[in-house]
C-alpha cells in the first residue's frame, strides 16, 4: 500500500459525506434502570466530519448514550444507524469506532507503539504496514520519540495523545470521547483542547464528545447537545446554544443567566411582547422551535448578565426596568454588579472603561437591554 | 461520573523505628522459632546411625543412607508431579472460576464464590475423610491423579483469591478499548485480562506448590503402594523408623527453601520477596 491512506479516507468522506453514510443517526433511543429513566427519546444525527459535543451534569444520560453508541450498553428502545444501517446489536469490535476514555485505558504492558497498532494488530494488518502506520500516527500526535516506553513513563497528557493515536490509526467511522480530559489540569486541559481539535479537523474524523465542561464543550464544538435528566434540551451551535437558550436549564448550565418571569402579551414565534412583574413591558425574541407560551400565558425570559446595561432616565430602550443597586465586584476585565429589580437579585456585568463610575449602594439605577438580548424561554412542560 | 484515574503515586508506608530495644526483644522470639528447626542440621552430620544431639561422632552417614535408598528419591518425585498437576488443575479452575464468575451477573454470586473458599475454613481431617470416601467410589485411592485432584481442592481458594484481588483492580475500560479496537474474547483474554492477572497466577500457582508440597494429612488418607508423598514417607518414617536419613532429607529440604528465597531476594528484592511470601501477592497490595 503506497497511497497515503489520509488522502483515500478523506476522498471516502468527501464521496461519503454527500449522501450521508458516515452520519451517525440516533433516533428516539431510551434506556431505564429499573422504574428510572436513564434516557429518555434521544435524537440526534452525528454528521460527517462534525464535532459534536454532548454536555450536562452526572447523570443527565449523556455516558449512556456514548455507551450505547460503542455497543457497551443496549438500549430499551431506539436505533443508531450508520447512514441507513442499524449497529444495534453490533459487539462493539465491528462497529468500527475509536473510543478515548476518560482513564485513557491503556494496556499497561505494552509500548506505546504496541498500543496504538493494537487496533490493527486486531484487523490482522500485516506487521510492516502495521509499523508504519502506527509510526505515522505517533508522529502526527507529536511522540514519536517515545514509541518504546510504556504508558506508565509518560505524563497524563501524552498518555492522552497516545490514546487518541490508538482509536485514529484504525481509521474510525467515528470518535467518541468519553470525558477524555477530565484528568488533566486545567492549564494543560486548554492546551489538549486546542490540539484536539486540530487533529480533528486535519484528519475530518466526526467526533461525538462528552462532557460536563461548558468550556471544554463551547471551546472545541461544532454543535453541542445539551443534556438534562435522560433528554436532549437544546442542539445548536455553542454560539447559538448561548445566546438563545431554549430552556430554564440551558440557560443555567451554560455560563450565568437573569431568568425573568413575565406575562406574554403577544408573541408570533420570532418576537413576543411581555410584561414583566413590575408592570413595564419590553420586547424579546423568540427562537425556541418549540413550547413557547402564546398570549397571555406565563412565561421566562433568560437576559445574560453581559446584555444588561445601565442605562440613563433618557435613554429610549426596548426594555428597562428600575431597581436598587446592591454591590459591585471588580474582576480586572470586567465588573460585575447586582441590582435589586423585579424582586430578584439581578447580575450584570460590564467592562472596566474610564466612563463607568459604579453607583453608591441603595442608589435607584435602570437596567436596560435590547429585545435581541432578551430571550422567551419554553415553558418546562 | 467516572472520578480522575488515581495518581501512581502511593505514599510509601512508614518504616518501623528499629531500635535497639525491639532487636533484643526480638532476638529470643527468633531463637525460639529458628532453633529447632537449625538443631536437624547438626544431627544430619552424624557418623551413627541413631539420632542424637549433639551427634557422638560427626560423618556423613545419614547423606549415604539417603542417597542408597531410591525410596527417598521416589517419593520427592512423585511429590514433585502431584503438586506440579495440583498446581495445573487449581489455576486452571481457580483462574477461569474468579474471571467467569463476576460476568455471570447472577444472583448467589456471593454464595459460589464463599462454597469456592470453603476449603479455607474446613477442618483437612474432614475434607480427607471425605475425599477418601468419595475417592474410594471413584476408585482413584492411592493414585497420582487423585492425590492431585485433592491437593487442588485446598489449592484453589488460594489462586481464587489471588486473582480475584488482581481483578478488582482491573479497569473496565481496558476491557471496553480492547474491544472498541477490534478484539474479540480470545483477544480480549490474551491482551486484557491474562496479562492483568499473571502475577497473581503465579503467585497462586506458588501457594498451591508449597501447600500440595507440605500436605501430609489428606495424602496420608489416599496414599496407597506406589503413591506415597514425601510428607507422608517423612510422617511414616519418623514413626516407625527413625533414622539420621530423615535429619539429613530435612536439611536438605531446609538449604532448598533458604536458597529460593535467597534467588527470590536477587530477583526481586527484600520487600517484594516477603509479600509474596506472606499475602502470596504480586507486590503488596493486601487483601
Amino acid at each position: 500500500m503506497t497511497v497515503d491512506d489520509s488522502k483515500v479516507t478523506s476522498a471516502a468522506r468527501a464521496t461519503g459525506a454527500a449522501d450521508g453514510a458516515r452520519d451517525i443517526n440516533v433516533t428516539g433511543l431510551g434506556k431505564r434502570y429499573g422504574a428510572a429513566h436513564a434516557l429518555h427519546d434521544v435524537n440526534f444525527t452525528l454528521r460527517d466530519g462534525e464535532f459534536l459535543t454532548l454536555l450536562g451534569p452526572s447523570g443527565s444520560g449523556k455516558t449512556t448514550t456514548l455507551g450505547i453508541i460503542a455497543g457497551f450498553v443496549d438500549p430499551d428502545y431506539g436505533d443508531v444507524q450508520v447512514g441507513a444501517r442499524s449497529i444495534i446489536g453490533m459487539p462493539p469490535r465491528r462497529r468500527n469506532l475509536g473510543i478515548v476514555f476518560q482513564s485513557y485505558a491503556l494496556f499497561p504492558h505494552l509500548s506505546v507503539a504496541a498500543n496504538v497498532e493494537f487496533g490493527l494488530r486486531m484487523r490482522k494488518v500485516p506487521a510492516a504496514e502495521r509499523e508504519r502506520r502506527g509510526k505515522r500516527m505517533l508522529e502526527r500526535v507529536g511522540l514519536a520519540d517515545f514509541a518504546q516506553r510504556t504508558p506508565a513513563q509518560l505524563s497524563g497528557g501524552q498518555q492522552q495523545r497516545v490514546a487518541l493515536a490508538r482509536a485514529l490509526v484504525i481509521n474510525p467511522t467515528a470518535l467518541l470521547l468519553d470525558e477524555p480530559l477530565g484528568a488533566l489540569d486545567r492549564r494543560l486541559r486548554q492546551q489538549v483542547e486546542i490540539e484536539l481539535k486540530g487533529i480533528q479537523r486535519e484528519t475530518g474524523v466526526s467526533v461525538l464528545h462528552v462532557t460536563h465542561d461548558q468550556e471544554e464543550a463551547m471551546i472545541m464544538s461544532d454543535r453541542m447537545a445539551v443534556m438534562n435528566a435522560g433528554r436532549i434540551e437544546q442542539i445548536d451551535t455553542p454560539t447559538n446554544v448561548y445566546k438563545y437558550p431554549s430552556t430554564r436549564f440551558v440557560a443555567n448550565f451554560l455560563g450565568e443567566a437573569n431568568l425573568l418571569d413575565v406575562n406574554v402579551r403577544e408573541n408570533d414565534g420570532a418576537r413576543a411582547i411581555v410584561n414583566y412583574a413590575d408592570g413595564s413591558s419590553g420586547a424579546v425574541h423568540v427562537s425556541s422551535a418549540h413550547g413557547t407560551g402564546g398570549s397571555g400565558s406565563q412565561g421566562t425570559v433568560c437576559v445574560r448578565p453581559e446584555r444588561m446595561h445601565f442605562a440613563s432616565d433618557d435613554e429610549v430602550a426596548e426594555n428597562a426596568v428600575c431597581g436598587t443597586f446592591v454591590s459591585c465586584l471588580y474582576l480586572g476585565a470586567s465588573l460585575r454588579c447586582i441590582v435589586q429589580a423585579l424582586g430578584q437579585e439581578l447580575i450584570v456585568t460590564c467592562s472596566d472603561h474610564a466612563a463607568f463610575t459604579s453607583p453608591e449602594p441603595g442608589a435607584l439605577v435602570r437596567l436596560a437591554w435590547d429585545a435581541a438580548d432578551g430571550q422567551l424561554l419554553a415553558n418546562e412542560s | 461520573m467516572r472520578k480522575p484515574p488515581k495518581p501512581a503515586l502511593v505514599a510509601r508506608r512508614r518504616r518501623a523505628a528499629t531500635t535497639p530495644l525491639v532487636v533484643i526483644l526480638a532476638m529470643p522470639a527468633l531463637l525460639f522459632l529458628v532453633l529447632p528447626i537449625l538443631l536437624v542440621i547438626p544431627m544430619s552430620f552424624t557418623a551413627g546411625h541413631v539420632v542424637e544431639f549433639p551427634p557422638s561422632a560427626w560423618g556423613l552417614t545419614a547423606y549415604r543412607e539417603l542417597f542408597a535408598d531410591e525410596g527417598w528419591r521416589e517419593t520427592i518425585m512423585f511429590s514433585l508431579k502431584v503438586s506440579a498437576l495440583a498446581v495445573f488443575l487449581s489455576v486452571l479452575t481457580a483462574g477461569l472460576a474468579a474471571i467467569g464468575l463476576p460476568r455471570l451477573r447472577m444472583r448467589g454470586e456471593g454464595l459460589v464464590a464463599a462454597v469456592i473458599l470453603i476449603p479455607l475454613a474446613m477442618p483437612v481431617v474432614t475434607l480427607a475423610l471425605g475425599i477418601f470416601q468419595f475417592f474410594n467410589q471413584l476408585q482413584i485411592n492411592g493414585t497420582l491423579v487423585g492425590i492431585a485432584i485433592a491437593h487442588s481442592v485446598l489449592g484453589v481458594p488460594y489462586v481464587f483469591l489471588t486473582v480475584r484481588a488482581a481483578l478488582s483492580k482491573l479497569d473496565l475500560a481496558l476491557v471496553r478499548s480492547a474491544m472498541s479496537l477490534g478484539a474479540g474474547t480470545w483477544s480480549v483474554f490474551r491482551w486484557v485480562y491474562l496479562p492483568a492477572i499473571l502475577p497473581a497466577l503465579l503467585s497462586g500457582a506458588l501457594l498451591v506448590f508449597v501447600v500440595s508440597f507440605d500436605e501430609v494429612v489428606i495424602a496420608l488418607f489416599i496414599s496407597g503402594p506406589g503413591a506415597i508423598t514425601f510428607p507422608v514417607k517423612l510422617f511414616t518414617e519418623v514413626q516407625f523408623n527413625l533414622s539420621p536419613a530423615i535429619m539429613a532429607v530435612s536439611t536438605l529440604l531446609l538449604a532448598a527453601v533458604v536458597l529460593s528465597v535467597v534467588v527470590g531476594i536477587l530477583l526481586f528484592g527484600v520487600r517484594r520477596t516477603v509479600y509474596r511470601i506472606a499475602l502470596g501477592d504480586g507486590g503488596g497490595a493486601g487483601r
